[in-house]
């Protein structure tokens, strides 16, 4: 990494290290976080993202590696020195202070005059649409207003990065998704690094500019919400984000661009060869479910299966079949006009995968 | 909410289910007291006990000189007023050097893991399984000038003579603070125990330092164990009798023991000390409405 190419990145973390006792939350975790980014942890729960907010934040010591803030090695600084600030996961709201007093308490510990305290305490109560509540005691505000005072009073102080611990896991359905859109134009408006923690993968491939998977205190894979959909490294990843056929496949055929996999005895896929493969490789083969379309059996296909179960789910319909070697795959069809071709159960019915989205994930 | 379930679920039961509780009150709280003020207004009999006729002698006692022989205008009578004010200074430093020692050592044990933090509790409460008048004694044992704490002090070179301890105030400080230290330590570590420690994360967070936090954010959410803790040392300490009487002697004289001289034997008077209880009682009362009220102005700011 070049001096000029540090200037841009807020948070760097080098083979971070992080055991409690026996256990090892984190296991060798390097990530580098750009200025201005909306960035997300992503993972099931227990894989290592709050220990790593908590490491940043400087509530946790690092076990072994090494943590900068724009350039400043951070690793043995105090929470309370780091430029650093936290929307907690059960907001901690200070219980006995008003709304306007919670939200000023940053810069009030920054020694910042009353006057600009008031001041700023309100634009900042206004940034989040709570302006009248300035008085209130946090237990006389929902839930979905906590959580905003929580995030104002974590932006007053401008901190250099902002930490988010699953925020919106505990609102309802219809304000997540309103927060979403609301915090990611927070971040765009505030110019801040925005480190967003969550579990929830449709929350992070909506928001997020760079999303880092975890699985039990590894990083799996770094990259945009297109690159981990599209082009997951590894089953993990592909089995985490949105949904997948994980097929076992072993790669018949290989050049520098594509591969051939078996999908079943007398069925190959020829598929971009994005990671390497080798012929003989042993692995699973991703197929979106989305990238397969079905056609009645008079269309002739090189694939065929049986329908062995039909969901509407709405704004598209879930189709599973069995394969002639009683494999499973499940398709999504949109529901985009109301003359879709119905299937039924039991019926045989062609299907058309679309191969230059399928990866082979060795492994 | 569960009120409500409550009720209906214990239905017709409720009122023989709150017998006990009415019995336990009125045997063991209203009788004894209004006993006491019936006898705090009537006639001293010379041998102890009282004569079934009404007077304001007691009380009158405790406030006036009216003379030897009780014939000369009356004068405010000071002895039994400095008594009061002698204890209520006693008893308000106990608090003080309970709270100073006890919130440190309650907030260390509610920091502890959960199984140590049971460990911690035991230790405390132990010295309690013991009966006061017992560990008074010992303590009058420990401090007196051939004692063994003196021993050891001179045995390693820290004095040349004893310090004289025992008939100080500050004996009787050493007294009330053993007596009742517990009574600090137990609500305190209790409502540190509930504290929502992620608080002090978001203080720090925020750019606040330790000191800031305890001010700031611990000290406000643990203050109803604070303040509960501080009414269980101060009302028993106000009362005390045996540490001022074991460990301080004729020239600390202090409420509980002016009360406890007028029931024993034939110098005392009842009447008297019927009256000083029930002013002692007042003195209480007062502090505590005092505290209901803070408490009720908070909960409406709330
Ligand atoms: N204070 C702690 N003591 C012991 N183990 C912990 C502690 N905090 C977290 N862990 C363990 O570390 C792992 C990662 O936890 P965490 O970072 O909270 O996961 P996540 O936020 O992704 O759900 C888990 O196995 C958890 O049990
Ligand atoms: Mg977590």
């Amino acid at each position: 990494m070049t001096g000029s190419d540090q200037a841009n990145v807020a948070v760097a973390a080098n083979s971070l290290f992080k055991n409690y006792g026996s256990v090892e939350a984190l296991k060798d975790v390097s990530l580098s976080i750009n200025d201005n980014e909306f960035f997300t942890l992503l993972g099931p729960s227990g894989c290592g993202k709050t220990t790593l907010l908590r490491i940043i934040a400087g509530f946790e010591a690092i076990t072994a590696g090494t943590l900068f803030l724009h350039g400043k090695n951070i690793a043995d600084l105090p929470a309370n020195k780091r430029p650093v600030n936290t929307v907690f996961q059960n907001y901690s709201l200070f219980p006995h202070m008003t709304v306007a007093d919670n939200v000023g308490f940053g810069l009030e510990m920054q020694g910042k005059d009353k006057q600009h305290i008031k001041q700023r305490a309100g634009e900042m109560l206004e940034l989040v649409q709570l302006g009248e509540y300035a008085d209130r005691k946090p237990s006389q505000l929902s839930g979905g207003q906590q959580q905003r005072v929580a995030l104002a009073r974590a932006l007053a102080p401008q901190p250099e990065v902002l930490l988010l611990d699953e925020p919106l896991s505990a609102l309802d359905l219809k304000l997540r998704k309103a927060m979403r859109i609301e915090l990611k134009q927070i971040q765009e408006n505030a110019g801040i690094t925005f480190i967003f923690v969550t579990h929830d993968q449709e929350e992070a491939l909506t928001m997020s500019d760079r999303i880092a998977v975890m699985s039990q205190g590894e990083l799996q894979q770094l990259g945009t919400a297109t690159d981990i959909y599209q082009e997951p490294k590894n089953k993990f990843v592909a089995d985490f984000i949105g949904e997948s056929n994980l097929i076992a496949s072993t790669v018949l055929g290989a050049d520098n661009n594509s591969i051939q996999c078996k999908l079943t005895d007398n069925v190959s896929i020829t598929t971009p060869n994005t990671l390497g493969a080798a012929p003989g490789d042993q692995g699973e083969l991703c197929i979106r479910p989305e990238r397969i379309r079905l056609s009645n059996s008079g269309e002739s296909a090189s694939l065929e299966g049986v329908v062995d179960s039909v969901m509407y789910l709405g704004t598209d319909t879930q189709v599973v079949l069995k394969l002639d070697d009683k494999q499973s795959i499940s398709v999504r069809t949109q529901n985009a006009d109301n003359n879709r071709a119905v299937v039924e159960v039991g019926q045989r019915v062609g299907l058309h995968i679309d191969e230059s989205s399928c990866r082979f994930l060795a492994g | 909410m569960s009120g409500l379930v409550e009720k209906s679920s214990f239905g017709g039961l409720r009122k023989p289910l709150l017998m006990p509780a009415w019995v336990m009150i009125g045997f063991f709280l209203i009788i004894p007291v209004l006993t006491m003020l019936v006898y705090s207004f009537l006639t001293k009999e010379f041998r102890g006990g009282v004569i079934w006729e009404f007077s304001l002698a007691a009380y009158d006692q405790f406030f006036f000189d009216r003379g030897l022989f009780g014939d000369e205008p009356p004068k405010i009578e000071w002895t039994y007023i400095n008594i009061f004010w002698r204890s209520i200074v006693q008893a308000f430093v106990a608090t003080i050097i309970c709270l100073v020692i006890g919130f440190p050592t309650a907030y260390f044990i509610a920091t502890r893991s959960a199984n140590t933090r049971n460990i911690w509790l035991f230790l405390i409460t132990v010295p309690y399984w013991v009966n006061l008048l017992i560990r008074t004694v010992s303590m009058k044992f420990l401090i007196r000038d051939s004692g063994p704490l003196n021993h050891w002090l001179m045995q390693a070179g820290f004095i040349d003579s004893p310090i004289h301890l025992i008939n100080t105030n500050f004996a009787v400080q050493l007294g009330l603070f053993y007596s009742y230290l517990p009574f600090m330590v137990l609500p305190i570590y209790a409502s540190v125990e509930r504290y929502n420690f992620s608080l002090s994360e978001a203080s720090a967070d925020l750019y606040a330092g330790r000191w800031t936090t305890l001010r700031r954010i611990v000290l406000p959410a643990v203050k109803p164990g604070i303040i509960a803790g501080c009414i269980l040392v101060f009302v028993p300490s106000l009362g005390a009798f045996l540490a001022p009487d074991l460990l301080g002697g004729a020239k600390n004289f202090m409420i509980g023991t002016l009360i406890e001289e007028q029931f024993k034997g034939a110098s005392g008077n009842w009447p008297f000390g019927a009256a000083a209880s029930m002013l002692l009682l007042s003195l209480v009362l007062v502090v505590l409405l005092f505290y209901a009220r803070s408490q009720s102005k908070q909960a409406l700011h709330h």
